[in-house]
This record gives C-alpha cells, structure tokens and sequence, in this order.
C-alpha cells in the first residue's frame, strides 16, 4: 500500500502539492490562527519558514503538534498554501523519526482506533439501535455511523449522548423514506489518526472500510459525522486505488426535500444557535443546509454567533492529543460567542464538537460564562416529529 | 522556350569549408546535374557573396533558366538574398527554392563526410521536387484609409489621438463615458512627481477638444469592426446626450433647476449630482448630459424643467442613439482598465465598515476638487482621521478573491497618498501594511524615502482581520509584524484599502470585436510580448495603456507614443507589402461548408453557411498559416507557395529511394525550423536520417501529407510547431494538435502504430532539444520493422484516404 501512494510520503511532492514555497510571508494565518491567539510562540508561517530550512534530521518541531486543524488559515491564504496538510506531514515525519503522541483521555480513543485497525477484530456496534428505526438488510445505500457510540462509552464521564445525532439521523432518514443499511463490520474512519500523521493506520482503517463496502456492494453512503463525511469523500479517493462511491452528508439529502415540502419537521419553541464544525464548514463548504433543517423546524429561531459559517471558530480540540490550556481557552471564547447571542441551544453537527465543548464546560469553574445547552443538529430535527421523545 | 517547359538551374554552395568540409559538393552537383528538369548545376565557393550571385545571374540568362535552386544555408537567412537577386535577372523571385545544406547537414553531420554528402543530395532532391511545381507570384500591395479609430479617451487615448492628428493623420477618437479624461481625471496628485492630475490632463483634453483633426465621439461605443489592416469598417453608437453638445455652453441651469439628485460617480458617491450634469468642471467636451435612467421623463406635466430653462434651446428630450460609420487604417485600442472591488474580502468589511475606503474613493476625499473641497474626513462622522492605516496587495497577489499579478501601481499610489495626508496634515499617524515595497521606477525610490522620512509607519505583514467599534466606529487591525512575528492589534480611525487593477469590464467585448486574444490575466495579448509589445497579433491593430497590463501614467503614455509610431508607419506608407503565402479559395470545389472560416485565428475567411455563398479569403488579413487548407476536407483551398503538390512532391521526393531510412519531418517556420538552425549553429550532431519539409506553420500539415509518408513507406513522421501559446499564428497550432489527435485514433483503428507520428513542440531556442528528439526519433526508426512498413502500406492502399492527383508525377528518378 506504500508503494501506491508514494507521493503522499515524498517531502518533495508534498512540498508541491501543499504550495508552501509559495508563502509571501503576509502574516494573515497568524492572525486568524486561534491557536497563535493564546499562544504567541505559535506562528503558522514560520513553523513552514522552519520545516524549509531544517533539514531532515533536525529536531522536531514541538509546535507542530499544536495545530488544530480548523484550516482558518487556508481560508485568508492568498495562495491556497494548505498548512495543514504539510502539518500532517510533518507529523508523519516526526513519528517515523520516532516521536511519541502525547494522548488525552489516557490513550482510550486512539487505542480503540487502533483495534478497529485490525483486521480481524469483531465489533458489536450496532446494539444501540431502537426498535423504531427501520434498517433495510439488503441495500446499496449504506449509513455511515462512525464513532458515535465508541464515544459515549468512552466519556461517560461527560454525559454526552452524541449517539442521539446517530439515531436522530436514521429517524429523519427514515421519515423521508431514504433506505439504507447498516455495516456491522465498519471501522473508525480514521481521520484523527490521519491529521496525527499516521498515515499507516489511517490507510490500513481506510482499506477495511473498503473492504467491507466491496464486500457488501455499497454503492452510495450517508453520513451524519462531519468528520468522516469529509474524510471518506475526499480523503478515501485521495489514498485508495478503487475508489468509487458516493458520499453524502445527511443534511444534503435532508435539506432539499425540507424545502420542496417532502419532508416536514414539527415543531419546537427554543433559541439556538449553530456551530460549524470545522470538516463539515470550512472543508466541505456546506453551510447552508444544515441551517436550512432549523429553519424548517416551525418555532425554532435561529440566531447567528459572531464568527460563523467560513469564519467560525473551531471547538479547538486536537485528535485527541495534545489538549491544553490554549485549546481550553479557544473553547471558552467559542462557547462564550454562543452564551452572548442569547440562544438556549448551542447546536452542532459534530459529535467531536459535542464532546470538546462539553468537556470545556466541566473544566471551567467560572460557570455562567459557559453555560448553554450542547445539542445535535440532528437529535434537534428528530426531536422535532415526535416531542414526547425527548429526553 | 515553351511556357511550360522546365529549366533549372542548381547552385550548390561550399560555403568556404562549412559545407564542403563535412559534404562532397562536387558529388551533389554531379548528382543535381542528373535531376529532371534541371539543366545546368554549378558549384559556388561562397554563393551568397556577389561573384555567387553573379554566377546565379549569369545562368538564368545564358541557359534561360524558369527555376533556381540555391543549394546554401537556411532560407530564415538568406531567402530574401536570393530572390531580389534572381529578381534582377527578370525571374519571379518565387521562382527560387532553397535547399539548407549548412544547418540541417553539413554542421551536424561533422563527422561522417558519406552520410553527410548522402543527405544532402535528398536535400537538393527534395528541393528540385519543390521548385519543379513552383509558380510566379506578386507580393500583395493592399492601400491604406489614412485614419485612426481611437477606442478609449483615457490619457493614453488622448495621447495617442494627439500625436497621431498632429502627424497628419485623420483620428476618430471613442469614449464611453460622456467626457473623456478617465481614470487619471478622478485622481489627486500623480507620482513620483506628486503634480496635479486634472492640471496636466486637462489642457491636453482641451487639445483633443478643440483638434480639426480628431473627431470626439463622446458617450459612444464601437459596435461592430469589420475588414482588414488598412481598410477597417468600423460602426459606432453615438448614444443620445439629450443635449446638443456643439450648442450648449455649460451654463449649468438645466442642472440648477433639475430635480432630480443621485449619488455623483466621478465623486465616488461622496456627493450628488442631478439627472441634468456635467460630469466634472474640467470635462470635455463640455457639454451637459442628461442621465435619461434618472430623468423623470420629457413630458412636460411630469418636469421638463431644464426644457424651458435652457437659453440655447438646446436640450433636446426625444434625442435618439445615431449609427455613424468610419474607415479607418488602424486600430489603438487604449480602453483602459477596471479597479478591483474589495467586497468580497469579508475580513476588511469594506461593505459593512464605513470608514473603511478603497484608492479611488480616496483620491476624491483628498482632491481639491472634491465633494469636501480637500478636507480629508472620514465617511462615518466627517473628522479628521487621525491614525489612517493602508493595506496593499488588495486583490492583488492572489489566487483566490483576487488576481494573480502585481498591478504596478498601488504601491506607489500608496506612498504618495501618505505625502498628500502628511502635506494636509502632518500629524497624523499612518501605517502602510505590505507584503512587499515595489519602488521600481524613475524617482520611486526617493518618493519612497520622503514617505518614511515623513514618519509613516511600514508595517511589513497583511491584516488577518479589521473589527469596527461600534460607538466610535473606530477600527481595530489584527497584524501579524511579520518582521518580528509579533500579531498586534492596530486601532485606526480609517482603513484605505489599496485596490488592485484588472481587465476593464468591456475588455471581452472588444476583443470580439476586433478579433485578439487575451492573456491568462485577461489582458490584452501582444504579438510579441518582447519586440511586438504594442501590436495585437492581427495586422493593424495596436495597444495603448492598461487595456494591455496595469500601468501608470508615464507607462501608458509612452506606449501611447509606440502605437502612434507603428500606426504611422502604416498610414504614411499608404499601402502595406505582404508576401504572398495567401490562402486562395478554389470556388468550384467549396461546398460552403464554413469549416476555413472556424479554422482561421485571424477571421480572414468569409463563408455564408447559410446562403450557401462560397469561402471568400480577405487577403490582407489572411496571414498564410494555412491551417484552412488543411482542414477543408474538399480541397478547396491553396496556399500560396506551399501548394498541397509541392509539399507532396517533397514528400516523395524525400522517400523515393530506401523509404525505410528516412524520417519525415515537418516543421514550423518560425519555431522548430529556427530550432533546427540553432542545432545547426551550434553544430550538435545528430543522425542523418531525417528529411525536413519546411511549412510556415504546423497547422499547414495535412493529414494526406502524413499518409502519403506512410502509404511510401516512412517508418516514423514527426510534426512539429511551436509550443501551445507561442504560435506565430495566434493559436494555429492548437488544430495541429487537434489533427494529430484525430490521426492517432485513426492509425490505431488501422493497426498502424501510433507511436510512429510523433508530435512535438520545440521553440526557436531548444537547439538541445531539437538534437535529442532526432536522436530520439531515430532509435524509433529502428524498431520499425520491414514488415510493419510493408503491412501500413497495404493497409493504407486499401483504404480510401486522400490520395494525391500528382504523386506518381512528383516521384522522381534518378
């Protein structure tokens, strides 16, 4: 598999690919890096100014594993440098020179990513699932579910529910009468270990997943989870030979039928407001529909923070690695931005996001500042059908 | 001597020792004695010195010779030699051919004195098949209309009108707007020199105004150009003014009484003005408008105010657009440029931040002819700004929201923008936030150094993002000090957002109408951007000011004065010579299908598809690529000297003995022929086993060319132009590709290799490359088998292809 995809692990051809040399040093990534915000040894371009002059065997450059990858810097770049993809390079340099992660939450996340890597591991992930959600047996058309339900056993301690957006999802789905079917075998999507650098495990994740479509004669999936919506639609193309199916976020089939009136929400009576999570927003462009499902929540209204769609801010979480006080404050300016537009709900579409800004509000003891429900996009719509469900 | 009967005359030159060191002159001499149809051969010690052409002159007479053949180096050196010289002899001077033996032989085949002399009897071989079928020919004489259509009153259109009336030329000068002046008349003071803008402009507006030979079309637009160099048809809509601008006298009381009022553009909506206006004090010509999209109308219930205020009587309401039509020689189109909008640019807020500006609407606020007389004052609360920040490279440098080129100006503009505040005001803080300082040009420097001297504050870093106060509507700039990596945080009581240039919004249009290309920046494309840089690539057609790229006054200007000169050239001369490589339409064989008409790069085919009217070749625009001669599938039309029997003839020729060794080689005039002569120059060696059909263009290669090479038994062909883009042709050579395409699919249908028509693209200056790809070609040749040759043969033979009447006639023995 190495062979295939040399180019993804030549410093040259990332060098081209990345267009890092064409920097003009302009200083606008810093300044819209939330990371360089609260930490001012944090600097974008000259991490990129270094790792040019540095030669290979130098040491590691500590801050590279600071990014958060929210890709705000490609946003203002005048020349498309993709910073964070030479990142994610860098990253995979320094773990083949031999540097070790520093993982969060006591390595739980990365180790179960790393179980799903094995091949022959067997899951039994699909137990969650309520007896009213219809689940087609046989379909070309398969739901992509993601690590939802790993997480809520992982944090149990934070109480999230982000299984709810899976289930909420499938209801809306089932609702509009889009069939689908579920995997038993599918595997993390791997996208945290890619951002990480290693680009390995990511590759042997990304295979059996495609294995197991083959397997199943999958045509088409349906994702709710930003992260591995993007990652399966743009990064699985990228690093596998064989790659042809389509990929579609659930607010993408969703939102057209909520405004041509095939699929009708209920109704819910509460303010919130919309978080864009980073994969979903700024590398996939998809802005307007998720909006477009709380708007066709009758009663619902929608009130904008100050930093939204293209520019809004990250949830400041690494892959699960690398959590500091710097990614703490970023939550807590994401989370005061929603707190002051005076919404109930902060709602977003990421359980990651869910689990990072949740995780924030236990951490900060300055309570109000941070106060405000966290919910899914999705779990909100579903809830909208059928009010009595609530929980 | 009957009419037809051939006479020629060979004349092989040893060029001291450059070809007689490396070829067996003698031999090739003997060898050209025995050619059909030439009588006398000669051997020259140095042919191109006077006693050769003597000797060349003497022969056409004593043996009568019809046909000379000069047997020397590249004809890109000495063809022009050679035919003035036979032209004294009273021969046609396209009745000469010339066979390279320098270049393309004797200098890169150093080494192998057999080979070489082999070769270069081909050449000579090659060249009598050639000269064998050549026919007499004029150069063409087209005359001149002696007058200029000016498109663009902006100060490089008013220089050019100018500087061409006062040469003595006819000039009809075309602006859109209702006065000319352009952008130059909106602007303050001008760099380096920091003089007045409208003082300089204006009187030469006033020039042009009051010029018996430059006729102003005001508030008017070219619709439609048609013909050629020298004789361009031009339409042009005089839209209606609504006021007769011969009679008024701007007395301004049809605007005193109007009641209409909207923002004024030339102020950059800083202020209003009414429907009836002027566009500004100095404006020429200087008449009154009435701006019938906000004029209540001419029913005198509704207004008609102006109507009856007017002394002169002359506003008239019911005015309507007038047709005028023109002749003219030449072209200059100088219709300027377009100003970037910093909209989209959500982190600047231009559109949500009032005291965030852009260049232009600066200038107004600092002009003295400006909506505050002078007074700088800031959009939100008319105070004096105190701290004013600039931010350069605003869609400039970009690839996205943006354009991708530095656009020359805007650094400049900058420093002396922060001059001027300093002059007003000399307190005020000012920061100037920049990639890069380009202080390029005469004085730019010093201009620079009085900026910093002044206190102004460079910043080297660009603005991640500019938040507004809401109570002070001061703002805050984040930068990152890109110097000392430290982001900080900027408060500022006005932003100027130094907008970059681009392609005027017309710009598409015009180049439909005048038939040129665009650059990748979509600006104008010059037909040579080093030693043509004021010619559009169709004859007669130049460039003046920042319709070609961003440029300031002095620049513009300038070029004003070259398309005035290369104008002139034409207009004084009056009439223009061309060779008379022309395509020529045989009527009888065109089916009207339009195909030569598509093909043409330079409109000079003329083909009613509809009516059924026969392809018509307007000769003085046509340029001789021939792409159109290769296309029509009727053989409906020659080119010129490079009839499809000559080049067939040299095809033969070149294959008529031991075919399976040759590879045949087509290539442009102006590229890869050039490139051949480079190798040559610089004597890098290569096999002799090329034979090289010289075509002015690529695009001239027909398929049946290619075929008849293989149905003879070629075992490789290449066919070689210039690179994509570089085409003397405009883009010829994209059907060159699009023919070699079509032909791969077509040999793989047929079982034929692809892989032996190979196609290449060498520039005049790749000799190295030219070199390699003969080496490379070749070790193709050698892995064609006799058997595969044998098997095209039969296939071709079989197949229905077209086949050339003459070929069998052309084949020459020896």
């Amino acid at each position: 598999m190495k062979e295939v995809n040399k180019q993804f692990f030549d410093l040259q051809s990332v060098v081209n690919e990345t267009k890092i040399r064409l920097c003009l040093d302009c200083g606008k990534c810093t300044v819209v890096c939330p990371v360089a915000r609260y930490d001012p040894g944090f600097n974008p371009r000259l991490i990129v100014q270094d790792a040019l002059k540095r030669n290979s065997h130098g040491p590691v450059d500590e801050n590279i594993w600071y990014c958060i990858g929210c890709n705000m810097c490609m946003e203002r770049c005048n020349y498309n440098v993709k910073f964070t993809d030479f990142i994610r390079f860098m990253r995979y340099n320094a773990l083949s020179q031999g540097t070790e992660v520093k993982c969060n939450h006591s390595g739980i996340p990365h180790a179960t990513m790393h179980m799903m890597a094995n091949r022959d591991i067997k899951q039994h992930r699909l137990k969650w699932i309520p007896a009213d959600i219809m689940v087609k047996e046989q379909c070309q058309t398969a739901f992509f579910v993601g690590c939802a339900p790993y997480f809520d056993v992982i944090f149990n301690d934070l109480n999230v529910k982000t299984v709810e957006g899976t289930k909420g999802t499938l209801r809306l789905l089932n609702h509009a009468d889009i069939p689908f079917t579920l995997l038993h075998n599918e595997r993390c999507c791997g996208r945290d270990l890619l951002l990480l650098g290693d680009t390995e495990e990511f590759l042997a994740l990304a295979q059996a997943n495609l294995d197991e479509f083959s397997a199943k004669g999958i045509k088409e999936i349906i994702t709710n989870c930003p992260e591995c919506y993007y990652t399966l639609k743009v990064g699985y193309p990228r690093f596998l030979k064989n790659w042809n199916i389509v990929v579609r976020h659930a607010t993408e089939l969703l939102t057209p039928l909520t405004e041509n009136g095939q699929l009708v929400l209920g109704k819910l009576s509460r303010k919130v407001t919309y978080h864009d999570p980073c994969a979903l927003g700024r590398y996939s462009r998809i802005f307007k529909q998720p909006r477009g499902i709380l708007d066709s929540i009758k009663g619902l209204e929608v009130v904008e923070m100050t930093d939204n769609r293209e520019k809004a801010l990250c949830c400041g979480a690494n892959p699960w690695a690398y959590c500091g006080l710097v990614n703490k404050q970023i939550q807590k300016e994401r989370l005061a931005q929603a707190k002051a537009t005076g919404a109930d709900i902060l709602v977003t579409g990421c359980p990651k996001c869910q689990i990072h800004l949740t995780c924030a509000q236990k951490n900060f003891e300055d309570g109000d500042v941070c106060r405000i429900e966290i919910q899914d996009l999705f779990h909100l719509a579903a809830q909208s059908l059928s009010p009595q469900e609530e929980n | 001597m009957t009419q037809d009967e051939l006479r020629i005359g060979v004349f092989v030159c040893e060029c001291g020792l450059n070809i007689a060191g490396s070829v067996d002159c003698e031999e090739v001499r003997k060898y050209a004695e025995k050619l059909p149809g030439v009588v006398v051969s000669v051997r020259n010690k140095y042919t191109c010195a006077d006693p050769g052409q003597e000797e060349i002159k003497k022969h056409i007479r004593e043996y009568s010779l019809n046909r000379v053949v000069v047997a020397s180096c590249t004809p890109r050196m000495h063809e022009p030699t050679f035919r003035a010289c036979v032209a004294q002899s009273g021969l046609n001077p396209y009745l000469m051919e010339m066979a390279s033996l320098r270049e393309q032989c004797s200098w890169v085949h150093l080494h192998d004195r057999q080979a070489a002399t082999d070769k270069a009897k081909d050449i000579v071989k090659i060249a009598v098949a050639k000269a064998r079928l050549l026919q007499p020919f004029e150069d063409t004489k087209i005359p001149i209309t002696d007058a200029a259509l000016v498109i663009g009153g902006g100060v490089a259109g008013i220089q050019a009108a100018l500087d061409l009336a006062d040469a003595g030329h006819q000039v009809y000068l075309v602006e859109k707007q209702p006065s000319i002046g352009g952008i130059m008349a909106q602007l303050d003071k001008t760099f380096p020199t920091m003089d007045c803008s409208i003082c300089v402009l204006g009187p030469k507006m006033m020039d042009v105004g009051r010029h018996p030979r430059i006729k102003l079309l005001s508030h008017s637009e070219v619709e439609q150009i048609s013909g050629y160099v020298g004789n361009f048809k031009v339409k042009v809509r005089k839209k209606a003014r609504y006021v007769d601008e011969a009679l008024c006298n701007s007395c301004g009381r049809c605007a005193d009484v109007c009641p209409v009022v909207v923002p004024d553009e030339f102020q950059s909506g800083f202020s209003s003005r009414k429907a009836a206006h002027i566009a500004f004090p100095q404006a020429v010509p200087s008449a009154y408008i009435i701006d019938m999209k906000n004029c209540l109308g001419n029913n005198p219930i509704t207004c008609g105010k102006c109507v009856a205020v007017c002394e002169k009587k002359c506003i008239d309401l019911n005015m309507h657009d007038e047709m005028i039509e023109l002749n003219v020689g030449v072209v200059i189109a100088a219709t300027g440029m377009g100003i970037y909008d910093p909209s989209v640019l959500d982190e600047y807020g231009y559109t949500r931040f009032e005291n965030v500006i852009t260049t232009m609407e600066f200038e107004r606020l600092i002009c003295g002819g400006g909506p505050t007389e002078g007074m700088l004052v800031r959009p939100s609360d008319r105070k004096i700004p105190k701290r004013i920040g600039f931010i350069q490279c605003i869609g400039s440098r970009t690839e996205n929201r943006g354009n991708p080129y530095c656009s020359n100006v805007c650094c400049m503009n900058t420093i002396k923008d922060t001059l001027l505040i300093h002059e007003h005001y000399s307190d005020t803080e000012m920061y100037v936030f920049y990639m890069d300082i380009r202080a390029y040009g005469k004085g730019f420097e010093d201009l620079y150094r009085r900026s910093k001297e002044t206190g102004v504050c460079y910043i080297r870093g660009m603005p991640g993002e500019i938040t507004e106060d809401p109570k002070t509507k001061n703002l805050k700039v984040r930068v990152e000090n890109t110097t000392t990596s430290k982001v900080g945080e900027y408060e500022l009581d006005m932003v100027v957002l130094s907008v970059g240039l681009q392609p005027g919004d017309d710009l598409k249009r015009i180049t439909s109408l005048i038939n040129i290309s665009q650059t990748a920046d979509g600006f104008f494309m010059e037909a040579h951007p080093k030693l043509r840089p004021v010619d559009a690539p169709t004859p007669g057609i130049f460039f003046a000011g920042s319709a070609e790229a961003p440029k300031d006054i002095k620049d513009s200007v300038t070029q004003a004065g070259a398309a005035v000169a290369r104008s002139s050239i034409l207009l004084s001369a009056g009439t223009v010579h061309g060779d008379a490589i022309k395509a020529v339409v045989n009527v009888e064989e065109c089916t009207s299908c339009g195909v030569c008409a598509k093909v043409c790069p330079y409109g000079a085919i003329e083909v009613d598809v509809k009516a059924k009217g026969k392809a018509h070749v307007i000769t003085a625009a046509c340029a001789g690529c021939g792409a159109c001669a290769a296309e029509c599938r009727f053989d409906a039309i020659t080119i010129q000297h490079f009839h499809d029997e000559q080049i067939l003839a040299q095809v033969s020729a070149a294959l008529a003995e031991e075919p399976a060794k040759k590879i045949i080689t087509f290539l442009c005039n102006w590229c890869s022929y050039a490139a051949g002569d480079l190798t040559g120059v610089s004597r890098m060696q290569y096999p002799p086993n090329n034979r090289f059909i010289r075509v002015m263009c690529s695009a001239r290669v027909s398929e049946k060319f290619i075929w008849q090479a293989f149905r003879l038994g070629a075992p490789v062909v290449l066919l070689s132009g210039c690179h994509i883009g570089d085409c003397h042709y405009i883009n010829a050579n994209h059907w060159t590709f699009k023919r070699a395409d079509k032909m791969w699919k077509r040999m793989d249908k047929l079982g034929i290799r692809p892989e032996r028509l190979q196609l290449e693209w060498i520039s005049a200056a790749e000799g190295p490359r030219f070199a390699q790809i003969m080496r490379d070609l070749e070790e193709m040749r050698q892995k064609v088998t006799d058997k595969e040759i044998e098997q095209t043969k039969k296939v071709l033979a079989a197949e229905v292809l077209p086949q050339p009447a003459d070929a069998d006639e052309a084949r020459i023995v020896t």
